[in-house]
């Protein structure tokens, strides 16, 4: 029973909840139970906060049963990416150099989280500061993938699709600066939402680099991703690059179908440099769409194959700057793929860092007029599926290629507009691996992005659950 | 030495250049990687059409 219920979605369990015929206390013990079990072998977390989650479970239940509900996450057990300040546990970012920083107040998204209800049950291990793909922490160890032990879950943000793949959290939050929320998705099966930049809070968050981060949910279910976007969402004063928009009721848009949605796709792009498994599920969930009433057409957004050249510049540039201090004084705390990585963004100069932002501004404008002929973009999440521990290189259809590279072609156009972008699972391939589809949609129309990828969601049924023992 | 050349972004000129603008030794997986970064200092280098000079840059750090 236990089990059944740590497998449950939120959109199932919380209904359960509200009438009182499950209790956050036993909820709470399942996933904490799971993580007993599963994580020693997964290592999705880097903290688990056992007693401050069934203190909150147990306050939870009182107030439920004193008739005081609180929404759909109300005792309903979440995790947290080790970016995210939650007061009283520390916050290592998958560091050495923040191994005992203690934080003393929530972050705002990890406040709203709890004013919604939502248990923290620990902190979620990463990429060493979110500055790579693999999740193979030098300080932490790797984490595994539950559908292939002997694979990567993805990154950054690996030990929270880890961890809500195994059912070790009901729902998690990531960050994603170059796809590190919807890599992580694509490669563990999970459902990873990028919101448009500004529609998080930042705030309380250690940042990678501020022009390019997006928090956001990582879920079982596109309706997991909408209830946890529509409370992590909203204005932060404090935050400089936090939107005055106005945060619909995500979860109650879901169902409208696709009917009429006209959906852009670039071939050139799309269907290059890309698994031959992953295309076809990728034009098999196009047709899928187009049985449902949407169109598909070709829109071509020339400058596309140059992004991650701006990405990477832009990225590793801000990093450098961040970590300066560190970089100067603890160089050699820093795992090696990361500390040459800042390397190399501290010998770019200003002249490049610029001219990565032109091309930005480039991408930026074509992304805007091909979406004056379409509402959203498809492509794929990630060109490959999870590749085995230790692998720095992956072949795509016979070519080798950087597997940081790889991974990032498909994920820096979002990051690089502040498009919102999802990432759903779209099949298996013949090794049983998740593959992800990606769609792009409008600013700050996250509601048409997970309409629509309910909608696949719903047609295509959820995909065979990992066995991670 | 220019900037911004392929030719010139060799390891001994990320080295001094890393030194210089950043007091910081070169580690020796930066220096694995100075291939992958000299390739995009040439791929930005061909960002020089009449066009892109017209580009004003993207902004930043701030909500879209």
């Amino acid at each position: 029973m236990a089990d059944e219920l740590a497998q449950m979605t939120i959109w199932q369990l919380a209904p359960k909840i509200r009438a009182r015929q499950v209790s956050p206390v036993e909820i709470t013990r399942a996933v904490l139970d799971r993580i007993e079990r599963f994580d020693p072998v997964l290592n999705a977390y880097i903290t688990v906060d056992a007693e401050g989650a069934l203190k909150a479970a147990r306050a939870a239940q009182r107030q439920i049963a004193a008739g005081k509900y609180l929404g759909p996450l109300h005792g309903i057990p979440v995790s947290l990416k080790d970016l995210f300040d939650a007061k009283g546990l520390r916050t290592t970012a998958g560091s050495k150099i923040f191994a005992d920083r203690i934080a003393d107040r929530d972050a705002p998204s990890v406040a709203r989280l709890r004013a919604a209800g939502a248990v923290i049950v620990g902190k979620t291990n990463l990429h060493e500061f979110a500055f790579g793909s693999t999740t193979q922490n030098p300080h932490y160890g790797g984490t595994r993938n539950p559908y292939d032990l002997s694979r990567i879950p993805g990154g950054s943000s690996g030990g929270s699709a880890a961890a809500v793949a195994a059912d070790l959290c009901m729902a998690s939050t990531g960050t994603d600066t170059g796809g590190s929320i919807r890599t992580p998705s694509a490669l563990c099966g999970t459902v990873g939402l990028k919101p448009t930049y500004g529609r998080v809070s930042l705030r309380g968050i250690v940042p990678l680099a501020w022009s390019l981060d997006h928090a956001g949910p990582i879920a079982k279910c596109v309706r997991d991703a909408a209830l946890l976007l529509g409370v992590m969402a909203g204005h932060d004063p404090l935050d400089p690059t936090s939107a005055e928009a106005k945060v619909p009721a995500f979860a109650r848009s879901l169902e409208g179908g696709v009917k009429g949605l006209r959906i852009g796709l670039d071939p050139s792009f799309c269907f290059n440099a890309v698994d031959e498994e992953i295309a076809q599920a990728v034009k098999d969930a196009l047709k899928l769409f187009e049985q449902m009433g949407a169109r598909v057409h070709e829109v071509k957004i020339p400058s596309i194959e140059l992004a991650v050249i701006a990405e990477s510049v832009i990225i590793t540039a801000e990093a450098a700057c961040f970590h300066e201090p560190h970089l100067r004084s603890r160089a050699g705390d820093y795992g090696p793929d990361v500390r040459a990585l800042l390397e190399g963004g501290s010998a770019f100069s200003a002249v490049h860092y610029l001219k990565a932002q032109r091309l930005r501004r480039v991408l930026q404008e074509e992304f805007a007029r091909a979406f004056e002929r379409m509402d959203l973009f498809a492509l794929p999440a990630a060109p490959v599926t999870a590749p085995r521990i230790g692998e720095a290189s992956v072949s795509i259809a016979g070519t080798p290629s950087d597997l940081e590279t790889a991974l990032l072609r498909f994920a820096c156009p979002g990051n690089l507009t502040g498009l919102p972008a999802i990432s759903i699972p779209c099949g298996l391939d013949r090794q049983g691996l998740p593959m992800g589809l990606q769609l792009i949609g409008k600013a700050f129309d996250e509601a048409t992005v997970l309409r629509t990828a309910r909608a696949f969601e719903d047609a295509r049924g959820p995909l065979p659950k990992p066995s991670p023992a | 030495m220019e900037w911004g050349s392929h030719e010139s972004f060799t390891v001994e000129f990320l080295r001094s250049q890393l030194k210089i603008m950043a007091g910081l030794d070169l580690s020796p997986e930066a220096e694995r990687m100075s291939d992958l970064l000299a390739a995009l200092v040439a791929a930005m280098n061909t960002l020089e059409s009449k066009e892109f000079q017209d580009v004003f840059p993207a902004p930043v750090f701030r909500p879209i």
